[in-house]
């Protein structure tokens, strides 16, 4: 159809732009009848020409303006060549022509219009400058009939189109609305889904309580290390299921319109203080720099939801940590003053690995991870970033990322939050620090004088509960449900009542109203904390007008409720903790009792554990007790036979003083009590220069000094004689020697020590093994002298 | 010059060479190689964390020169080597030329590029991770109680040993610990004397010290502190606690 046309478009044009021509001409240079008429149309003709030219007309142009146009210049040809030839049967027959040559258009639309307008014009034409004659009105009816003709003719044809595009429009209709009921089906199931979610959080929280608190009484009561280990991983698994819940009840809360952005005031820097601790400990795990850069001039009390803003910031700061391997990790505040409100700047820059172009997109999406092969040992539901564009999306903001892949990202977002306190937080970092300090001078307390009631329906969140404050020692009374609870307040006054709001039969909002209107109950003014397992926004709001003091969501965190007890017992019900409470023992570091120490006369084992940390040490420090006994034995000789020539040898004196002090500090170390002690006595006789003392002891002293060598040889076995290899390869050794050689020069113990062992295992000559044991004497005292002339003497001797 | 690796051999086209690169950049860690006897090695002067040397074609004396220099350049730089030597004695030859301190990893040839790799990349991981660790440099004459110190301290401190003043002044220059654990009662020069030496060097004045002593009389404590050291610690305090007090003195 259109190439019909495109055909009628260029012949009409070039059509009329020649006769156009032709008919100016001939009006400028004979005398025409009509000029006035002739030359308007001439120029229509050419001008007419020139736009259609000028405007392209393709399929997106209205087309029918264009036909139109066409047309009208059609006819204002006809009109002139019928002026000029003075013949109205020319100019009928032409129009007739022009009539026909609608058809050319194939287009039923385009040619009713034609002939319609064709008809107005020719009317209008006919009146003004023809005479309404007879063949004038027969020639009109004529062309009427011709053009009905051929208009009910085609009807039919236009009818079916008409009709097929009809039928188009039906089931084009129908399609439509068959998508609207299957969209209303789907979202609705959404929506019940999302619902569902919702409810069912109190229902799948409430286990997930009951597993942490339990864990964490476990891992406080156990005395068994390999017990508390798993402990602790259960508490980290159930921590990771904690937080993958909660982001899928999040994001269904979104997706169903449930969402809602709380605002009630919050203090700035404890907001920042809370996230900046969470990660900078997941930080410091991987070895990233926390970096942070908050303004100081930010006010320090604003309004809006703080909960979700710290939900915002951690996530993308988990995100940050997961997807940097090293580096750092940058967290930068600025704000700006607007009138009453506070516009805060956050961005968040890693040196992780980056975002692809891209993968920009796939960001948001709920449930997909970008760059699955390269990240998919890092963890997560992939649900972090599209509940927080969410909720950012619902706070008016929304999260901008710019990113580099291979080298770092940057998140960034603003939130416009209103001012209540303009106080500057000032400087952050000392807050911290300060804040921590703080905490860790906190004293636990005990109250075993407080009485507390705990009423919830669930008997396991009834044990975890007790179990959490067991060590606060509180009088601990208990009720399944409201009606137990009343019947308990009534006679028995508490300190303090934790309430938990969903029960049956009687829940939690229902026994605090009754209790309160006990006549005879003596809990009217008791602080009650409301439990709950569903924190919605508004809780606070809703407990408190309910008539709670105060409110703990599920699962409960132990610290949390001791804070809580804290603030809220008495002073005088409150006592301080003992240092050696039980738990407080079972804390510390335990001491591995690894090694059977054989008994040993001169050696206390246990006194020696006491100094040093395991086992394994111990047996390190005899070892190379062992291996210098006699070496340090040789040199205190030395001194004291100097001694004995000369009394007034200073510089043996003090040589002598410094070397049994080392003496005594050595013994000391792996519990060799008595020859400690003995070196302990000639180290004061030598610094009171008490030479009788030294002249009389010193030898007494050497005897059983050496004779450690021999307690303590089984405890170091050499291994059996059978154990050694040949040496194959002289030139193996050498280049162990020299090796240690250069090692114990460098202070490189682990080197040395390695080194040491592998020269034992060989079987060497007599003479060498003596050298070698010497060498293991000077390798354990770092001699680098010894172990370099030792190492020569002994490569020559192989 | 990003990279993390850079090998030094006698020819960097070599095979094992060549198979070294790619079997590093599998595992995403950048590596060079450079030949020790063209001009491309005698011109550089930076080096990565760790360098590996190598073997085979370095018994000419254009080539030791090279070894040489580079040695002189990790030790500078505190770089780490490791060598792929072609037999026992060219081992040997590497033991002799570089401080053992600096050496990490010691393998004769056949090697399997792969697994060296991977031995490569837990070096550099290690590295990363020390390097943010604090130093502490232990001066005692006894090696006992260097040795209980280093097994005591090394897994959260990057520890250095002395036994004199000598050798201590020499760790400081080299280590640049952050904090040194100086025993008082020592032969020839003894503690005191060198926190003495210490106070009167500039570069070195700052140095945190405590002093390590058996002594508990006032006269020996009082003369201890007249030194400004940080504090002193107690020989008999049991190690938890010694470890408790610098793990404190590092948290302020």
């Amino acid at each position: 159809m259109n190439n019909y046309f495109k055909v009628a478009k260029y012949y009409s044009v070039l059509n009329h732009f020649i006769v156009g021509l032709i008919a100016t001409i001939f009006t400028y240079f004979w005398q025409v009848p009509h000029p006035e008429i002739m030359l308007p149309f001439g120029c229509i003709w050419i001008i007419g020409y020139v736009i259609l030219r000028a405007v392209k007309a393709d399929e997106k142009a209205p087309k029918y303006l264009f036909c139109i146009l066409y047309d009208a210049i059609y006819l204002a040809q006809v009109a002139t060549i019928s002026v000029l030839f003075q013949s109205d049967t020319l100019f009928y027959g032409l129009c007739v022509l022009v009539g026909v040559q609608s058809f050319l258009y194939f287009d039923k639309v385009v040619i009713y219009i034609l002939l319609a307008f064709q008809m107005v014009a020719l009317s209008i034409y006919a009146m003004l400058v023809v005479h309404p004659s007879i063949i004038g009105i027969i020639g009109f009816v004529v062309f009427f009939l011709i053009a009905g003709w051929l208009f009910v003719r085609y009807l039919d044809i236009f009818e079916k189109q008409a009709n097929i595009s009809k039928n188009h429009r039906q089931s084009l209709d129908d399609m439509l609305q068959l998508v609207d009921e299957k969209y209303e089906e789907a979202s609705q199931a959404t929506k019940a889904k999302s619902q569902f979610l919702a409810n069912m959080s109190h229902e799948i929280r409430t286990p997930i309580n009951a597993i942490l608190g339990l864990n964490t009484m476990i891992m406080r009561e156990s005395e068994e290390d390999s017990i508390k280990t798993y402990a602790q991983d259960i508490d980290g698994s159930s921590k990771t299921l904690l937080s993958l819940i909660n982001d899928i009840l999040d994001i269904s809360k979104i997706e169903s319109g449930k969402m809602e952005i709380i605002e009630q005031k919050y203090r700035l820097p404890s907001l920042l203080n809370d996230v900046i601790n969470m990660i900078s400990i997941k930080a410091e795990d991987k070895g990233l720099a926390l970096q942070v850069d908050v303004e100081e001039t930010l006010p320090s009390e604003l309004i809006g939801d703080d909960v979700r803003i710290k939900q915002i910031l951690i996530n993308i700061l988990n995100n940050a940590v997961k997807y940097t391997p090293k580096g750092s990790i940058t967290l930068q505040i600025a704000g700006e003053c607007e009138g009453s409100s506070a516009r805060l700047k956050f961005a968040i820059a890693d040196t992780g690995v980056g975002i692809k172009e891209e993968d920009m997109d796939k960001l948001f999406d709920s449930f997909s991870r970008i760059d699955e092969k390269r990240n998919h040992q890092i963890e997560g539901t992939g649900l972090g970033m599209s509940i927080t564009t969410n909720l950012l999306a619902l706070m008016n903001s929304e999260l901008e990322v710019d990113s580099v892949y291979g080298e770092g990202s940057t998140f960034r977002f603003t939130l416009v939050q209103k001012i209540v306190n303009e106080a500057p937080i000032g400087d952050l970092k000392k807050r911290i620090k300060e804040s921590k300090e703080k905490y860790t001078y906190k004293e636990k307390f005990i109250a075993p004088q407080a009485k507390v009631l705990v009423v919830d329906d669930n008997d396991i969140n009834r044990q975890v509960f007790k179990g959490l404050l067991r060590p606060l020692q509180l009088q601990i009374e208990e009720a399944d449900g409201g009606a137990k609870a009343l019947a308990l307040t009534e006679n028995t006054k508490y300190d303090l009542i934790f309430l938990d709001h969903m029960m049956p039969e009687m829940d939690g909002i229902e026994t605090l109203q009754r209790m309160r209107q006990q006549e005879e109950g003596k809990n009217q003014e008791t602080y009650v904390v409301a439990l709950t397992a569903n924190a919605i926004g508004g809780a606070k709001e809703m407990y408190l007008e309910a008539g709670f003091q105060n409110y703990l969501s599920k699962p409960i965190d132990a610290a949390k409720l001791e804070d809580l007890l804290d603030e809220v017992l008495p002073a005088e019900l409150k006592q301080k903790a003992q240092a050696g409470s039980k738990t407080e023992q079972a804390q510390s570091e335990k001491q591995e009792e690894t090694i059977e120490f054989p008994l040993i006369e001169g050696v206390d084992w246990a006194a020696a554990r006491l100094h040093l940390p395991d086992d394994e040490m111990i047996l390190e420090i005899v070892k190379a007790f062992y291996y210098t006994v006699d070496d340090e034995a040789d040199y205190l000789e030395t001194m004291y036979q100097r001694l004995v020539t000369s009394q007034m040898d200073e510089e043996a004196l003090s040589s002598y003083r410094i070397k049994v002090h080392a003496m005594k500090s050595t013994s000391y170390m792996f519990g060799a009590f008595p020859i400690a002690g003995m070196a302990a006595t000639l180290e004061f006789a030598a610094r009171d220069e008490d030479l009788d003392y030294i002249l009389t002891t010193t030898p007494y002293f050497l005897v059983r000094w050496r004779a450690y060598k021999e307690k303590l040889k089984a405890l170091v076995a050499d291994g059996d004689a059978s154990d050694k290899v040949e040496v194959t390869d002289k030139q193996e050794i050498v280049q162990k020697v020299h090796a240690l050689q250069e090692a114990i020069e460098a202070f490189d113990m682990h080197a040395g020590d390695a080194l040491m062992e592998e020269l034992k295992g060989y079987a060497f000559s007599e003479e060498v093994e003596a050298l070698l044991e010497e060498m293991a004497g000077a390798v354990m005292n770092f001699d680098a002298d010894k172990v370099r002339s030792l190492g020569d003497e002994m490569i020559s001797k192989l | 010059m990003g990279e993390n690796i850079l090998i030094v051999a006698s020819n960097s086209k070599s095979f094992t060479t060549v198979a070294l690169i790619s079997a590093l950049e599998a595992g995403e860690v950048q590596a060079r190689a450079v030949s020790a006897t063209k001009e491309d090695f005698a011109t550089i002067d930076k080096l990565p964390p760790i360098c590996i040397v190598n073997g085979g074609g370095f018994d000419n004396d254009g080539a030791m020169a090279q070894l040489i220099r580079l040695r002189d350049m990790c030790l500078d730089q505190r770089t780490k080597v490791m060598f792929v030597a072609t037999d026992i004695d060219e081992m040997d030859t590497f033991n002799r030329t570089f401080a053992q301190e600096l050496v990490i990893e010691k393998l004769i040839r056949p090697i399997v590029p792969a697994e060296v790799a991977e031995l490569t990349k837990a070096h550099l991981d290690k590295l990363e991770q020390m390097k943010d660790r604090k130093s502490v440099l232990v001066v005692d004459d006894s090696g006992m109680v260097l040795r209980s110190m280093m097994t005591l301290l090394e897994k959260e401190y990057n520890v250095s040993l002395a036994n004199s003043a000598t050798t201590a002044l020499a760790a400081i220059s080299k280590h640049s610990p952050d904090l040194v654990l100086l025993d008082y009662e020592m032969p020839v020069i003894s503690g005191a004397k060198l926190l003495e030496m210490i106070r009167a060097e500039e570069s070195m004045r700052d140095l945190p010290v405590f002093f390590l002593t058996s002594k508990g009389d006032p006269e020996t404590v009082k003369s201890v502190l007249g030194l400004k050291p940080e504090g002193y610690l107690l020989k008999t305090t049991p190690s938890n606690e010694i470890l408790k007090m610098i793990r404190q003195f590092f948290e302020k």
